[in-house]
């Protein structure tokens, strides 16, 4: 996953994507940032290697914007950690951003397949 | 980004910090379980992580305003720095206090001269009337007048039938109202009469000026009807102070020169009149002229004469109406009327020229001198302002330079030359701010001083401090101090970062050549408001000094206005007889006598009507000036008769008339001027006059000249309503004044006396505006000298301190203390020199500006300007010569194996020294006590010395 000198349009949306992933994630249920790192690389199969540290800011924003909350709690080998949940407006954007991915993979499939008939 | 998150940032970051240590604790935890060495497993889950640090500041960056960070950063740090040089803070605050301030009272009296809109309905619609002609003059007036941007006389009186065949025939403007000031009315509340100033105005004055009065009603146009009962109202500071703002004051009959007058309502309180300087403290219909209010001026009928030409006119133009238009229309209308009127054969068919001004700041008469003033004021506020900076400049210059190393560290290490740059700029400003704050109450002080003490007489002023002046004060001291942050800041962030952080010392050259610019910018400056001040301070010696042929000792004046009360015709000559008679036996006075005009003061009296042979065309002859004098004006004054004889009982009005004429006035006669004929038109018909006695010249108008042409005519055989008396005695002023209040309360105790005062201050009030500058640039001046002088200390200090090495290298090779002061005290003499090589220059085309201000003395006076060259000098001498001395005392082998730390620059070292040298061990023991920074460190081996 290129991160660093990517065009800015493919960034903003790569880190549109990131929040996607993050959204998706939390679908399943409250998680807290190790979880969440590690459930992303798993379901992409590594895939995609998040730098697991570019997560916390990501989860920041998406905090700040309040589609995810958090609250202090305690992990499975009962350790302190700071779990994210969706709100419900968190919910409503993952619906609205998943379509819109879908579009998007849509339009850009389109593309290439007619670039490769022709 | 939310407030919220701004105000809790640190609690944020405290927060996500545990959050990640959480992560590698859990990553830590899954790597052990991996199998993995507990110092590897924590490695490893660093490495997945990433840099800790660039996660938390990205964080911090979404919950921060970065500018703002920064800008709150760099404010503590500025406070922290001043904090601990507090006698740096102390006088750059000071410093900057005085000249924020100086400039802001001035700029509030220019503001409440020039530029303060009049209290009115969109005063800028506002329009005044004046009129020019070169040989045209009215038949009989009653005039003002002012000189306007030009520089012509305008005078702006006219007839009230003009001003009311204008009101009825104009389009373009939108109202019009007439007024006038009366100088000297006498206002009676129970009995008790006290000398104030009145306006009479017209009945649309309130309506057209959208005036709504505090209390009561308006003068309306029905209070002029014939037979309407006499009315006035009230100024509101009037009101305060003789009625303690009494509601009750409405519907009281006061007395107004003996004219009873019902109150009827108090102007608003921002109103003071139209005339700046001139505040009326009572407001009459103008057709009360006609009543019993000025006896013994100008006879009857005033107001429907279309001869007497004594009311002033303002318009108001309709909106989008142009001011050339307006002024057209109103000069045809001044045509018609003229026309409709018999000619006059002394004015040859000419006709005065309209001319219209704004009057959008009221109506000025106080004059250009009093413009010219102002602005010589500013501007030296203005340089002294600009010495305050440049001083401050080159002492936070040197602060920067000690910085040197702390600033070569921080670029190092990755800040930008900005960041540096913005937090010298801040520094600034927060000294800055602090003046200015500390600007406002020395400028009220100010503003109160100069209102109190040099404003002339008699002129009202409001200055306030209002938002306008307010705003001024922020802009200057903005500009203050970007002029005293942004050279400091970029040459200290430009300086050689190597050099700087290999050690403590500076090995630059020893020269400091910003510092050295600043401080002959200074330096010229000075000499600038210097010499200003120098010539103001000549001006003002040689007015005192200037010959005016009568000896102003000992002769106290005063003035009495008894047809205010009532006197008139012979009752009127009555009373001065009696009251000159009282004066003359009164023990203690030597003789006394009257006047209409007190020689040398600031009142004229100009003709163009006195020929010197019957067939001469009057109304053409050169300008000369009239003093109708009692007897014993000479004596009094020991004014020199140089022939004939002075005027005497025997000349009553039955008695052939005669006249004095001074030396310059006989000279326009062929031959002998004794026994030689005068001829004057007065009223129509022309008189004759014969030369008596030959006086030597003396003042009559100021005292810049004595050589102008009087005629002096007696008393005896003219009407004259109002008059100065004069006497000459030896007695201290306060029994004197008790003395002549004594004389005339004999004859009538209701007839009050203005303006008692000695001779030498009657002829002062001629160069008031003179007096006035000379002061205040005196001030200034030495202001501004203080400012160079600590410059100058501040650089010399500065540099011994860095040159300390090479002083002590050049002893060690065998220069004594005596070349070393010489060295040091030549180069501040260099400096200096230099300043005054680029200053004199300046101060030369700067003093051609004041022209007319000075006398006796040219704008390019060399021993001024020499002398302003010595003074200066003398005081960089001053200055440099601690310094100077310290450098001479530096012990070679001190200088030359110890580090001189930079901070510690002037202050402390000339203590310190003896003390190292007697005791090796003072630095160990100066340590202990400042443990915060390392001042004496081991010499480091130096290639270049």
């Amino acid at each position: 996953m290129p991160r660093r000198n990517a065009p800015p349009l493919q960034a903003d949306l790569l880190q549109g994507t990131l929040d996607l992933l993050v959204l998706q994630t939390l679908l399943a249920g409250a998680a807290h940032g190790h979880t969440i790192a590690h459930a992303i690389e798993r379901r992409s199969e590594d895939v995609l290697q998040v730098e697991h540290g570019s997560l916390y800011p990501a989860l920041h924003r998406l905090e700040d914007r309040g589609w995810i909350a958090s609250f202090w709690g305690t992990s499975e080998n009962n350790r302190r950690a700071r779990y994210y949940r969706l709100t419900p407006r968190g919910r409503q954007q993952l619906e609205e951003q998943t379509s819109r991915w879908d579009q998007l993979v849509n339009a850009v499939n389109r593309v290439l397949a007619r670039e490769v008939t022709a | 980004m939310s407030w919220q998150r701004f105000l809790h940032r640190r609690r944020w970051h405290r927060e996500r910090a545990a959050e990640l240590e959480a992560y590698l604790e859990a990553e830590t935890a899954d790597n052990l379980a991996r199998g993995l060495t507990p110092a590897a497993a924590r490695a490893a889950a660093e490495r997945k992580l990433g840099n800790t640090t660039l996660i938390l500041e990205d964080i911090y960056q979404t919950n921060t305003v970065g500018w703002l960070d920064a800008l709150g950063r760099d404010l503590r740090l500025a406070c922290r720095l001043l904090r601990r040089s507090p006698v740096f803070a102390l006088v750059a605050v000071a410093s900057l206090a005085l000249g924020i301030g100086g400039n802001l009272a001035v700029l509030s009296l220019v503001d409440a001269v020039s530029y303060r809109p009049l209290a009115a309905v969109q005063p800028q619609q506002l329009i005044r009337l004046g009129w020019t002609a070169p040989h045209w003059s009215p038949q009989q007036s009653w005039s003002t007048s002012f000189q306007d941007a030009k520089g012509r006389d305008v005078d702006t009186s006219f007839s009230y039938p003009l001003f009311q065949s204008w009101q009825r025939s104009n389009h373009s403007l939108n109202g019009m109202l007439a007024f006038r000031l009366l100088n000297h009315v006498d206002i009676g509340v129970g009995g008790r009469a006290l000398p104030g100033k009145g306006s009479l105005v017209s009945g649309e004055y309130h309506a057209v000026l959208g005036l709504h009065p505090a209390l009561g009603r308006a003068i309306t146009p029905s209070d002029l009807a014939p037979g309407a009962t006499a009315v006035a109202m009230l100024d509101y500071g009037y009101w305060q102070s003789r009625f303690g703002g009494d509601p009750g004051v409405i519907g009281r009959v006061i007395a107004v020169n003996s004219l009873p007058v019902t109150v009827v309502g108090v102007e608003p309180a921002g109103f003071h009149g139209l005339e700046v300087g001139d505040q009326p403290d009572v407001f009459l219909p103008i057709s009360l002229i006609e009543r019993n209010l000025l006896q013994g001026f100008h006879n009857p009928p005033r107001l429907a004469n279309p001869n007497y030409w004594f009311v002033e006119v303002l318009g108001r133009l309709r909106p989008g109406a142009r001011l050339a238009r307006a002024q057209a229309e109103l000069e045809l209308t001044a045509r018609q009327a003229a026309a409709s009127l018999p000619p006059d054969p002394d004015n040859h068919g000419e006709l005065p020229v309209i001319v219209a001004d704004s009057a959008a700041h009221g109506v000025n008469n106080l004059g250009q001198e009093f413009t010219v003033m102002a602005w010589i004021l500013f501007t030296l506020t203005g340089l002294v302002m600009l010495i305050v900076g440049l001083n401050l400049a080159s002492l936070l210059l040197a602060r920067a330079t000690a910085r040197a190393h702390e600033f070569s560290v921080r670029l190092a290490i990755g800040a930008g030359r900005f960041a540096l740059i913005r937090q010298l700029l801040v520094e600034s400003w927060v000294l800055a701010a602090c003046g200015a704050a500390v600007s406002l109450p020395v400028a009220l002080a100010a503003t109160r001083a100069m209102v109190r003490f040099f404003i002339p007489t008699g002129v009202v002023i409001h200055p306030v401090l209002d938002a306008r002046t307010l705003a001024g004060a922020a802009l200057l001291a903005l500009a203050a101090a970007l002029l005293i942050g942004l050279a400091p800041a970029l040459h200290a962030t430009r300086l050689r970062r190597r050099s700087s952080l290999l050690s403590d010392t500076p090995h630059a050259s020893p020269r400091h050549r910003a510092g050295e610019i600043l401080l002959v910018a200074q330096v010229a400056l000075c000499l600038l408001v210097l010499s200003g001040a120098g010539l103001f301070l000549r001006t003002l010696h040689n007015l005192r000094s200037a010959p005016v042929g009568l000896d102003p000792n000992n002769v106290t004046l005063f003035h009495v206005d008894p047809p205010l009360e009532g006197y008139s015709g012979p009752r009127l000559d009555a009373f001065y007889r009696q009251v000159l008679e009282r004066l003359r036996r009164s023990p203690g006075i030597s003789v006394a006598t009257a006047t209409t005009i007190i020689p040398g003061g600031t009142a004229a009296s100009t003709t163009r009507n006195i020929a010197t042979a019957p067939n001469q065309p009057s109304g053409a002859n050169p300008s000369t000036q009239i003093a109708e004098i009692g007897a014993d004006f000479f004596a009094t004054y020991r004014i020199t008769l140089l022939a004939g004889r002075e005027f005497s009982g025997a000349d009553t009005l039955a008695a052939p008339k005669v006249a004095i004429v001074n030396h310059t006035m006989a000279a326009r006669f062929t031959g002998l001027p004794l026994g030689q004929k005068l001829y004057y038109k007065n009223g129509g018909t022309t008189q004759v006059a014969t030369v008596v006695g030959v006086a030597a010249d003396a003042a009559y108008f100021g005292v810049r000249s004595i050589a102008t042409p009087v005629v002096y005519l007696p008393l005896s055989q003219q009407t004259v309503p109002n008059l100065d008396f004069a006497v000459r005695s030896a007695l201290p002023p306060a029994p004197l004044e008790q003395e002549l209040r004594a004389a005339v309360a004999a004859v009538d105790a209701n007839v009050p006396l203005y303006d008692v005062q000695t001779q030498q201050a009657a002829m002062g009030a001629s160069y008031q505006t003179q007096s006035l500058i000379a002061s205040l640039a005196g001030i200034l001046g030495l202001l501004a000298l203080l400012l160079a002088a600590i410059g100058l200390y501040g650089l010399m200090a500065y540099s011994v301190t860095r040159r300390t090495r090479e002083i002590g290298l050049r002893m060690a090779l065998g220069a004594s203390r005596r070349g070393v002061l010489r060295l040091v005290l030549r180069h501040s003499v260099f400096l200096v020199l230099l300043g005054g090589i680029i200053g004199l220059p300046l101060a030369w085309f700067g003093a051609r500006g004041l022209g007319t201000m000075l006398f006796g003395v040219g704008p390019a006076d060399p021993l001024t300007l020499t002398g302003a060259l010595t003074v200066l000098l003398a005081t960089a001498l001053a200055a440099a010569w601690l310094p100077a001395r310290r450098a001479a005392r530096v012990d070679p082998m001190i200088a030359l194996r110890t580090v001189i730390p930079l901070r510690r620059v002037c202050v402390r070292a000339a203590s310190q020294w003896p003390a190292i040298r007697r005791a090796p061990c003072a630095a160990v023991r100066h340590r202990r006590r400042r443990p915060a920074g390392v001042w004496f460190a081991p010499c480091v081996p130096d290639a270049r010395l």
